[in-house]
C-alpha cells in the first residue's frame, strides 16, 4: 500500500528533560501538516546530516590535508537509519499556530542524538505514517494503557476520546517514579493496593491517571495491568474500550485481560525494528491471527499498524530490550 | 551543455545510470509515493521466487556501525501475482523494469524466468544467485563456478528478448572467476555486489540478534569492498568482454556513485540509501549530472573506469 508520508523538515520549538530518561520535544506544525492520534513520524538522526555538508563539495576544499579522512559516513555523527516516533498530540495555539508533540525515551544512539538538538534546529521527519486509532471503538467509557514511551501516542487520542464525549482514564506503569516522564502534582505518594486516579497533569490536558510503580514507590504497587485490575474492582467492566501502547509482554498482559472480560475492542499500537517505515524493508512483520492453514498471515507495523486489534495479535516478545 | 546521462545496459537503454536495488524498493508504489520513477535509470524490484515466500521469523533487521544487518528471506508475492497484480501497475511508469528472479532449482530459475521473458514491461532479469538467507539454493549457485555455469546458461537458453543480468555474491574468496564464468554463460550484464554475510549479537542475552542468526550486510560500510570487487571485475573481465557492471554497495550520494563509475561500473544501484531517504536515487542522478558538468565531462558513460593511475 503506497505510503500517504512526505518528507517534512520541522522546526524544533522546545525541548524539555524529563524523568530519568525522556525529553519532550515540540516540533512546527506546517499549515498543510495533517496526523491523526496513532501516527507516527520516521525522523533521521544526525548531527549535522550530510545533506548539510554537500557530499559533491567535501571532497575538494582546497585548505583539506592530505592525505584526507573522507567519506560522509565518517563526517556525519548519524545512525544509518531513521528512528520511528509516535505522535504524542497535534496541538492548536490560541494564536492559530500548531505544533506536533513528541515524547522520546533516551535509550540509544538516536535518541541520544535527538536529546541533544535544541530549539531552532530542524528533524528531517517523514511522516505521518500508519494507519491511526480508531475513534468510534464502541464503549462509554476509554481505558487507555500505556508503558514507558507508550504514553506517547496516548496523549493526543484522550484528548480526540474527550472531545467526542467518552469518559477517558489513563493508566501508566513504570519500574520506578523517574520512568514517569509527567508533572505530576507535589504530595503523591503510595496507594497500595487502591487505584487512585490523579488529576490536573498538564502534559494529558486534565485527563485523570492511574499509576502503577513496579517498587511501589507511587500509586498502585506493581505493573500497570493490576492498575487497570483494581480500577476494574471498583468501577466494573462495563462499557470500556481500551487502547493500549507499551513493551510487548505488557499488551500481552492486556489482551488476557481482553479476552478474560470479553470487552468489545482494545486496540494496541505495535512497535518492531524499522528499516525504513513506508513498506519496502519488510523487517516490521508482524503475525495477525487468520483462518488459514498456518493459522496467521504476515502484517507489517509501519504499514497495517501500528494499530492492531489486541485480539488478532500474536504477541511474540521478541523485541523486548531494543535500543533504538 | 547539458552532459549526456544515458547508458547502455545489454539490451536496455537507460535514460541514466542510477536504478534502484533489488529488495530496497518494493515493487514500485510505496516510492512513487516520493518521486516519479521516470526519474530512474531502471526500476529493479523484490526478488521474485515461483511461489509466494513469507519470509523469515522476526527479528529481520538490526542495524550495526554504518550498516545494516538484514535477514528477510526473499518474502515476496510469488510468480502469479506479481505478474497479475504488480507488473501492470510498474510497465505504465515510463520506466525500465528490470525483474530480480530467486529460486531454489535450476528449473525454477527458468521457469520464473521465461515466464517473465513472455511478459510485456520486463525490460531486464536480474538472476539473484546470492542470497545469503535461505536455506537452500540461490547462493549455492552463486559461490560454485560449475553451480553458476548450470543455471546461468539454462535461464539463458530460455530468455529471448529481456536483458540478462547476474547479480553476484561478494561471499567468496576471489569473484573474478565467477565474474567470468557468468559472462562467459551468457550475462549480459553482472551486477556486483550483493549483501556481505555477518552476524550481530547481543552480549546481554548472549543471543544472536537475528532470528536467522546470520544476514546480510549493507549500507556505506561496505562501500570499499563493493568498490574493490567492480574494479577487480572490469579490469579483469569485463573491459574486454564488453560486459557493463551495475555497481551496488552502500551508495547514499552521487559522490559514491560517481566513485563506482570511475572504478568500471556502467551504471549503479541505490538501496540501503532509499530506505534513509526514500528519494535517494533522483537525488543520486542530479549530483551526478552535476559532477559531470562541473569536470566537463560531455557523457555518464565516459566515467565508466576512467580512473587514473
Amino acid at each position: 500500500m503506497p505510503s500517504a508520508a512526505k518528507k517534512w523538515l520541522l522546526k524544533i520549538l522546545s525541548s524539555r528533560l524529563a524523568g530519568d530518561d525522556f525529553v519532550w520535544l515540540t516540533l512546527d506544525a506546517p499549515p498543510d501538516w495533517q496526523s491523526r492520534p496513532g501516527q507516527f513520524v520516521n525522523i533521521r538522526c544526525c548531527e549535522p546530516c550530510a545533506d548539510e555538508l554537500s557530499p559533491l563539495s567535501l571532497d575538494d576544499r582546497p585548505d583539506a590535508p592530505w592525505p584526507r579522512t573522507r567519506g560522509l559516513e565518517i563526517a556525519e555523527r548519524s545512525t544509518l537509519v531513521r528512528r520511528p516516533v509516535s505522535i504524542c498530540d497535534l496541538r492548536t495555539h490560541p494564536d492559530g499556530g500548531r505544533e506536533i508533540v513528541l515524547l522520546v525515551r533516551i535509550v540509544g544512539p538516536g535518541s541520544r542524538i535527538l536529546s541533544a538538538k535544541r530549539p531552532g534546529d530542524t528533524l528531517d521527519c517523514l511522516g505521518p505514517i500508519g494507519n491511526a486509532f480508531n475513534l468510534d471503538a464502541p464503549g462509554r467509557r476509554a481505558w487507555l494503557i500505556g508503558g514507558g514511551c507508550g504514553i506517547a501516542p496516548l496523549v493526543g487520542l484522550g484528548r480526540a476520546l474527550v472531545a467526542r464525549g467518552r469518559e477517558v482514564t489513563l493508566f501508566y506503569g513504570g519500574r520506578d517514579s523517574g520512568k514517569i516522564p509527567l508533572s505530576l502534582p507535589p504530595g503523591l505518594g503510595p496507594t497500595g493496593t487502591q487505584a487512585v486516579p490523579v488529576t490536573g497533569i498538564p502534559e494529558l490536558g486534565g485527563a485523570p491517571l492511574v499509576i502503577a510503580t513496579e517498587d511501589g514507590s507511587l500509586g498502585v504497587k506493581g505493573l500497570v495491568t493490576d492498575a487497570l485490575q483494581a480500577y476494574a474492582a471498583q468501577t466494573g467492566w462495563d462499557d470500556v474500550a481500551l487502547f493500549g501502547c507499551g513493551p510487548d509482554r505488557m499488551m500481552s498482559a492486556v489482551a488476557t485481560l481482553v479476552a478474560l472480560h470479553d470487552l468489545p475492542s482494545c486496540q494496541v499500537s505495535m512497535e518492531n525494528f524499522m528499516g525504513c517505515a513506508i513498506g519496502v524493508c519488510l523487517s516490521c512483520a508482524t503475525k495477525v491471527r487468520a483462518d488459514n492453514t498456518a493459522g496467521f498471515v504476515t502484517k507489517f507495523v509501519c504499514q497495517d499498524g501500528p494499530i492492531f486489534e489486541a485480539r488478532d495479535v500474536i504477541f511474540e516478545q521478541k523485541w523486548e530490550g531494543c535500543k533504538p | 551543455m547539458k552532459p549526456a546521462l544515458d547508458v547502455q545496459v545489454g539490451k536496455i537503454r537507460l535514460r541514466n545510470p542510477v536504478m534502484t536495488a533489488s529488495g530496497t524498493a518494493g515493487y514500485g508504489p510505496e516510492l512513487a509515493a516520493f518521486f516519479d520513477l521516470a526519474e530512474l535509470g531502471a526500476f529493479v524490484t523484490k526478488a521474485v521466487t515461483r511461489q509466494p515466500r513469507a519470509g523469515n521469523e522476526t527479528p529481520r533487521l538490526v542495524e550495526t556501525r554504518a550498516g545494516l544487518l538484514n535477514a528477510i528471506g526473499l518474502a515476496n508475492v510469488g510468480l502469479d501475482a506479481f505478474l497479475a497484480e504488480k507488473l501492470p501497475w510498474l510497465r505504465d511508469r515510463n520506466v525500465p523494469v528490470i525483474v530480480n528472479v530467486a529460486g531454489t532449482t535450476v528449473a525454477e530459475y527458468v521457469e520464473v524466468a521465461a515466464a517473465l521473458d513472455a511478459a510485456p514491461g520486463v525490460a531486464g532479469i536480474e538472476l539473484n544467485i546470492s542470497c545469503p538467507n535461505v536455506k537452500q539454493g540461490g547462493l549455492e549457485f552463486g559461490r560454485s563456478e560449475p553451480g553458476l555455469r548450470e543455471v546461468v546458461s539454462a535461464v539463458r537458453a530460455a530468455v529471448r528478448r529481456a536483458t540478462l543480468i547476474v547479480k553476484l555474491t561478494p561471499n567468496v574468496t576471489d569473484i573474478v572467476p565467477l565474474a567470468r564464468a557468468a559472462v562467459e554463460s551468457g550475462a549480459e550484464a553482472l551486477t556486483l555486489i550483493n549483501t556481505l554475510s555477518g552476524m550481530a549479537i547481543n552480549a546481554t542475552k548472549r543471543r544472536a540478534i537475528l532470528a536467522n542468526v546470520s544476514g546480510g550486510l549493507s549500507g556505506p560500510a561496505i562501500k570499499p569492498v563493493a568498490l574493490k570487487m567492480v574494479y577487480d571485475v572490469y579490469r579483469n573481465v569485463a573491459r574486454q568482454a564488453r560486459i557493463p557492471i551495475i555497481g551496488v554497495g552502500g551508495i547514499q550520494y552521487a559522490s559514491d556513485a560517481v566513485e563506482f563509475l570511475l572504478a568500471g561500473a556502467t551504471a549503479v544501484q541505490i538501496g540501503t540509501a532509499s530506505f534513509v531517504d526514500p528519494a535517494a536515487a533522483p537525488a543520486v542522478v542530479r549530483g551526478l549530472e552535476q559532477y559531470l558538468a562541473a569536470n566537463s565531462f560531455a557523457r555518464a558513460a565516459d566515467l565508466t573506469g576512467a580512473l587514473e593511475s
